[in-house]
């Protein structure tokens, strides 16, 4: 069943799974209550968006990195 | 003259495929160290060493899941040993349908939904000490998969572990989660004793 929650079984098998849940309420009703768990995680996880100045606070850094290596003297 | 080039033309193809997934990678990291600060660090590093060794990336291939598998090297070989673990949550004796069948059975009037019961109450506040609170190894697939909805094989391969070692962490983790999340349920009064 987790397997089905977590989308990993391939599209033939996920048919097999719905085909049974239609006749099967506990079943359905367990799938449906660990699809909302993983939703519920992921509404509550997936905010986090970077500010500005911290990307460029990255890039600055990676500029400064390209030049290293373009000299020599890291990486490449 | 000729490498300058090179390498300004290799760093915007770099901002180009790894830079726009900078939040996926910040909040893995946030969730894995706890803290912003330390989370930053660890992007940045993450991303400086990506670039470093960008000529071994295959194009085509997963960016994101290149970025976090380097993530969480730099995270076991110089992060873990600061983060400090909680006591280890119990899993033992608890049935994978655990939280399900409890608040279906116990807590319940007849016709209410348990996910909408359980998960509308719940303040973000308190699922994000019951995450934290998760024992690294278990977080980190639970973060990957639920949040980042990478595939059991993308997990496997960025912690460089088995498919079924991935599984068997996610089933653990998401019990335990469930577990701690009832805990914080009861204790708030949500559900009944």
């Amino acid at each position: 069943m987790l397997d089905y929650v977590d989308r990993e079984k391939n599209p033939d098998l996920c048919e097999e799974f719905k085909a049974h849940s239609r006749a099967c309420s506990d079943c359905f009703n367990r799938f449906k209550f660990e699809v909302s768990f993983r939703d519920f995680l992921k509404a509550k996880f997936k905010g986090e968006i970077v500010s500005e100045e911290f990307i460029n606070k990255i890039k600055t850094q990676l500029k400064k990195l390209q030049k290293d290596i373009s000299i020599g003297e890291k990486g490449w | 003259m000729l490498k300058l080039k090179k390498t300004q033309k290799k760093l915007s193809e770099f901002e180009q495929v790894a830079l726009v997934h900078i939040d996926s990678v910040y909040n893995v990291a946030l969730r894995m160290t706890k803290n912003t600060s330390d989370a930053e660090d660890l992007v940045q590093e993450t991303y400086l060493k990506a670039f470093r060794f960008f000529n071994k990336f295959q194009a085509g291939t997963n960016c994101k899941a290149w970025l976090l598998k380097i993530l969480t090297n730099l995270f076991n070989n110089k992060y873990r040993q600061r983060i400090k673990e909680p006591p280890q949550v119990s899993y033992d004796e608890v049935e994978e349908d655990f939280l399900y069948s409890l608040l279906l059975k116990e807590t319940l009037e007849p016709n209410e939904n348990p996910e909408r019961i359980l998960f509308s109450q719940i303040v973000e506040d308190d699922v994000k000490k019951v995450m934290d609170n998760l024992p690294e190894e278990f977080r980190m697939v639970v973060i990957l998969s639920f949040i980042e909805d990478c595939s059991y094989k993308e997990i496997a391969e960025i912690m460089d572990t088995n498919i079924g070692t991935v599984k068997s962490r996610l089933h653990r983790g998401r019990v335990m989660l469930q577990k701690s999340l009832y805990e914080y349920a009861k204790k708030r009064g949500f559900v009944k004793e």
